[in-house]
């Protein structure tokens, strides 16, 4: 793209969490087991989501102010992860693809009993309910990550800013 | 032109729809989202901070609504449309209007259709004759200063058709093929030569996959190339399987565009060449936009950017908003042409010396959309198998609807049956004739599914993307209340074969001889003919655009 | 046979062998009995299903739908490829015969007529076209219609009359008939400015086995059953007035907690209207909602009259109207005196199911009145399964051979068969 959408963002600062716990990958490949398995909470999904890539700028989703813990939702017990984000500009045509890019990333690090919705926070983009509509659609967000260009800018956006792969916490569904 | 009476013409909206990837990228300039099958352009929004960030484009002044360059969108190729949906600035009565201001600018010509012209004789009542007349009357009356039919240039492309096809099927039939019947010399029509291919000139302008190069060369079915609609599908969809059947004959908007940009201006004069011309066409549809806009159909530019050949190509829907905004002096808007005070006057002749005419001369009952088909259908029959048919309208026959028709010449057998409709006698080095009309977006669908799995039985096909063909284009006026859209269709047939005008063959026009002779190369296929009355064609790859991103 | 189809590219063919079950009644393979045998070596319920093909090297990508020829010698399958395949059994081995191309990307749904003449497809380009099969394994394009004014997710035939349905992404049914020379959309269900219908994407629709009303699942978490207005069509007198008025004709219902009464049902007290399927004048007669907390993405009538769904919350409901213990009778009744249903010789009606992302086809036989008879009354909940899989269900259908067998399938690529069983 020859011309950001937004060219001048706000940055935010990366916070630097520390959990109680480190969350290892024993841990989570247990999850099937109930015994010794922490269950998965807020904070664990924004580890996984917030140094994800903005697709136009160089910098992570959480500086960017697009992910927050205040917008993520999570209930272990029934599986069921809600996360909502926030464009940098309410015409952002990015949007999908952002959204996008928070499915797969959790769809590659929970474990497959749980389900996902990624929304837009309320007002926050002028075709909110389209894009919704667009990122619930499981079929459609299927068929595009069939799509080798697609999938090569989510990958893009998923590496993680230190070029890591994204995924560290990925694990065999 | 009667069709058969079996024949219904049903819903007539079986067009090529927008594509799904319609998107203009255009360097971040613009942005442009689909809602249902309307395209709309959008001015790219402003994002919050007043200071444009250094190494952006500087935003259009407000108010000025954002355009999309036909250029750009032959090159993203995501749009095959018989669409008013597509907003065209750049072609459109506005500019004709500001050409014929500009008092120091290019004189403006005008180049109709016979379809338009049987639009506007059907919508103002009036015999095509006279709307023809008045047409050119009024025109002239707003500066322009020739108007032309393309009735001629029909006529020289029909004859190029006829050439290429001969060759492609003379050589399909082999070395022993040819005439099979009795009196099996040629017809004396000494100007349809066998086009021999001399040398390998097309149109030199980045030739790629060149159709029958050299004449002949491509491989049956031919299909007809005139129709833009059907073309961009071809490029974008279909590429390199099928380009090599597509006729390299240009449609008679890219013939006249040469010739008005070629011997016509050299035969004016003008100090400027090429560029002192300001050439305007009226079609029946939006697509002729679209191709007034190839690159392929423009001439390489004193100052390094190209010349179209056709500056401006406006739809009859245009023309009749022009009549009602700028009505001919002394004349009411509402009543546009049919007002009994529209000045009229004949049409040009093509060049300067020229006897002119005010007849007008067609062929009533080949297709209304060029009677392609129809006249290569002809000629085959007289030079492969010495067969004369007889004019008037030809046994076509509907096969799985209206749009999909097809006619066949059996060779006559050695017992010498005089018409040639009687026994069979094929053989493979004499197998008939088998030529199709097919129209509309789901026969074109049947026609490329044969030929890529081989079957297809056709030699030649005239293909066109609109359902009941160029006279049901997308910029023809719409029906007026009460009128359903088969009953308008029927008007503008009665119009197209109206006794106005004369049945011509293209060979007997006498301006088809004379441009042969003097600036064509004497004959068909000739190295002139290749240049200014052949074009290429090339895949069109989709280009990844802002859509794919955020539509998926 | 059963035939599935899944992102793995792959179609498989489920075969069944009759025999003795394993000695201690356990379900062989696939299988899931949805209660226990009181017989294993006897009962029909036992299932022994194995994979008697694997159809590939032929779509590059997810295979979305496949669908039954009639005769079942022949197979349609629809990809995100863009192109539909045709196979055929000949000699024991399926064979690709045929590739229909034209859609413009991903194809979404693949549905063979009643007579096996026609196959319609659908797609994200927003298109539903109409290709005839030919003599010679040739496919000719009948008609593209477009219309939709999004992906369309699911095309799926009358069982009686030349009249196609299809839904999608712009929360609208179209209902397309033939007129001799195109096909028209003739009728529109939903969407703005055409009456009240599904608030989000439409999944799935099937036909009840008399072919007179239509169902219909979506994003929206409920399930619409479009019919005729009483009193309308052929032969149907002056009944309309006070006794329909109780369907409501096309209100949500109201959702209590746990479950929902569905607003009217079926010829409260009105006759109910004829269905003319060259003039289709549906209304939404009932909504089912409260019952489904996420997406419905499944739906399917069965010969038993009842509706089958599979949703995203894993669990597949049944739905019937009137009183379940009466059927329920009624359907011990039939199982005590019919014989053990055999497979017809003729290898005859077909389900496909389908791993992820796949779907289930199931052949028809034409319609006729379901076995429980005539419905009417109230729809209610008949049975659940909860967790009946680890994931989304993708589909859900019942057998044309087996009116109380169900098959579903699931993301995570499992398949299972289900009894209905009446307690």
């Amino acid at each position: 793209m020859a011309e950001l959408i937004n060219p001048n963002p706000i940055i935010h600062e990366r916070k630097a969490h520390l959990r109680s716990k480190p969350v290892t990958r024993a841990e989570v490949v247990g999850a099937g087991t109930d015994e010794e398995r922490e269950p998965i909470d807020v904070l664990e999904i924004f580890e996984h989501i917030r140094d994800i890539n903005d697709p136009e700028h160089p910098y992570t989703l959480e500086q960017l102010n697009v992910v927050s813990e205040e917008h993520i939702i999570v209930d272990d017990a029934k599986g069921r992860v809600s996360v909502r984000f926030t464009p940098t500009v309410a015409h952002c045509s990015m949007a999908t693809l952002i959204g996008l890019c928070l499915r797969v990333k959790l769809l590659r690090c929970l474990p497959p009993r749980f389900k996902v919705d990624v929304q837009l926070t309320a007002g926050s983009h002028s075709s909110e309910a389209a894009v919704n509509k667009q990122l619930a659609d499981k079929e459609r967000v299927a068929a595009a990550l069939e799509n080798p260009n697609l999938l090569g800018m989510v990958n893009k956006c998923l590496q993680g800013p230190a070029g890591e792969a994204g995924g560290a916490l990925a694990m065999a569904p | 032109m009667e069709f058969s009476s079996t024949i219904r013409v049903a819903d007539l909206n079986d067009y090529i729809a927008p594509s799904q990837d319609c998107v203009v990228a255009l360097n971040g300039k613009l942005k442009v989202s689909e809602t249902s099958e309307e395209v709309q352009l959008q001015r790219r929004p402003r994002a919050g901070g007043p200071a444009a960030a250094p190494g952006t484009n500087a935003p259009p002044p407000p108010g000025d609504p954002v355009k999309v360059s036909l250029h750009d969108c032959l090159a993203c190729s995501g749009c095959i449309t018989s669409a008013e949906t597509v907003l065209l600035q750049q072609q459109s009565g506005g500019l004709l209007l500001e050409r014929l201001a500009d008092p120091g600018g290019p004189t403006v010509v005008v180049s109709v259709s016979a379809q338009s012209r049987a639009a506007l004789a059907a919508y103002y009542g009036l015999t095509p004759a006279a709307a023809m007349g008045r047409l050119v009357g009024w025109l002239k009356a707003l500066g322009v200063r020739a108007v032309w039919d393309l009735a001629t240039a029909r006529d020289l492309v029909l004859v190029e058709e006829a050439a290429e096809a001969l060759a492609r099927l003379r050589r399909a039939q082999g070395p022993g093929g040819a005439q099979g019947g009795p009196g099996g010399a040629p017809g004396p029509q000494a100007d349809v030569d066998m086009a021999s291919g001399e040398g390998a000139s097309t149109s030199g302008r980045g030739a790629e996959a060149a159709a029958g190069a050299g004449g002949g060369g491509g491989p049956l079915p031919m299909m007809a190339s005139s129709c833009p609609g059907w073309v961009c599908y071809a490029e974008k969809t279909h590429g390199a399987k099928v380009i090599p059947h597509m006729s390299p004959t240009r449609s008679p908007q890219g013939a006249m565009g040469a010739l008005v940009k070629g011997p016509i201006a050299s035969a004016w004069g003008l100090p400027g060449g090429a560029s002192s011309l300001f050439h305007v066409s009226v079609m029946p549809c939006y697509d002729k936009k679209l191709e007034a806009s190839r690159d392929e159909l423009a001439l390489p530019g004193p100052s390094g950017s190209p010349v179209p050949e056709v500056d401006c190509c406006l739809t009859t829907g245009e023309v009749l908003q022009l009549l009602q905004s700028h009505p001919a002096p002394g004349c009411k808007a509402e009543a546009g042409l049919a007002d009994p005070a529209c000045p009229s006057a004949p049409p040009d002749p093509l060049l300067p010396g020229m006897a002119p005419d005010d007849r007008l001369y067609g062929m009533p009952y080949g297709s209304s959309s060029g009677g392609y088909a129809d006249y290569v259908f002809r000629t085959a029959a007289r030079e492969l198998y010495g067969v004369e048919v007889p004019p008037g309208p030809l046994p076509w026959r509907a096969l799985r609807n209206s749009d999909f028709q097809e006619l066949v010449l059996d060779p006559p057998s050695a017992s010498g049956n005089g018409n040639g409709f009687g026994p069979s006698a094929s053989s493979p080095s004499a197998p008939g004739l088998r030529f199709a009309r097919v129209y509309g977006f789901r026969n074109i669908q049947t026609l490329l599914r044969q030929v890529k799995t081989g079957r297809c039985g056709y030699q030649y096909v005239e293909v066109m993307a609109c359902p009941a063909g160029c006279l049901n284009g997308g910029g023809q006026p719409k029906p007026g209340p009460g009128v359903s859209p088969a009953q308008l269709l029927e008007q503008l047939e009665a119009a197209y074969t109206h006794a106005d005008v004369a049945a011509r063959q293209p060979s007997d026009n006498p301006a088809v001889a004379a441009l042969y002779a003097s600036c064509l190369g004497g004959r068909p296929g000739s190295e002139a003919a290749q240049r200014l009355l052949h074009t290429t064609f090339r895949e069109r790859e989709k280009t990844v655009t802002a859509a794919v991103v955020s539509n998926w | 046979m059963l035939a599935s189809c899944s992102g793995d590219k792959t179609v498989r063919i489920w075969s069944r062998r009759r025999g003795p079950a394993a000695a201690n009644g356990a379900p062989v393979g696939d299988a899931m009995a949805a209660s226990v045998p009181a017989d294993p070596q006897q009962h029909p319920q036992q299932q022994h299903w194995y994979c008697s093909a694997i159809l590939d090297q032929c779509h590059t990508r997810t295979i979305r739908s496949v669908a039954w020829a009639p005769s079942g010698r022949a197979l349609a399958t629809a990809s995100f490829d863009a192109t539909v395949a045709i196979w055929e059994l000949s000699g024991g081995v399926w064979e690709q015969v045929a590739e229909l191309e034209g859609h413009e990307n991903e194809v979404k749904c693949v549905a063979w007529n009643p007579d096996g003449r026609l196959i319609a497809t659908c797609g994200r380009d927003r298109s539903v076209w109409i290709w005839e099969s030919m003599p010679g394994r040739e496919y000719e394009c009948v008609d593209v219609k477009q219309g939709h004014s999004q992906d369309v997710k699911v095309v799926r035939w009358h069982p009686g009359g030349e009249l196609l349905v299809s839904a999608g992404y712009d929360d609208t049914l179209r209902l397309w008939t033939y007129d001799g020379d195109e096909w028209g959309c003739a009728q529109t269900l939903g969407g703005s400015g055409f009456g009240p219908g599904h608030e989000s994407t439409v999944w799935d629709v099937a036909w009840d086995p008399t072919g007179q009303r239509l169902a219909s699942c979506s994003d929206d978490r409920t399930v619409k059953v479009w019919e005729v207005r009483p009193g309308a069509g052929a032969g149907a007198g002056g009944a309309s007035g006070a006794g329909a008025e109780t369907r409501g004709g096309e209100g949500p219902a109201d959702a209590g907690g746990g479950g929902a009464a569905a607003a009217g049902g079926g010829g409260g007290g009105g006759e109910r209207g004829v269905f003319v399927p060259s003039k289709p004048d549906l209304r939404c007669g009932a909504t089912l909602s409260g019952y489904h907390v996420r997406t419905v993405f499944a739906l399917d009538w069965g010969r038993l009259g009842l509706i089958a769904t599979g949703d995203g919350e894993d669990s597949i409901q049944v739905f019937g109207q009137g009183d379940p213990d009466a059927a329920a009778l009624q359907l011990r009744a039939a199982e005590r005196h019919a014989p053990h249903p055999t497979p017809p010789a003729a290898p005859a009606q077909a389900q496909a199911q389908a791993g992820e992302e796949g779907a289930q086809a199931a052949g028809s036989d034409g319609p006729g009145p379901g076995l429980l008879g005539e419905q009417r009354g109230a729809w209610g909940r008949w049975a659940r399964v909860e967790g009946a899989h680890e994931s989304d269900i993708n589909c859900v259908r019942w057998s044309p051979v087996e009116p109380q067998l169900l098959a579903s399938s699931c993301d995570d690529g499992a398949i299972k068969l289900w009894w209905l069983a009446a307690r």
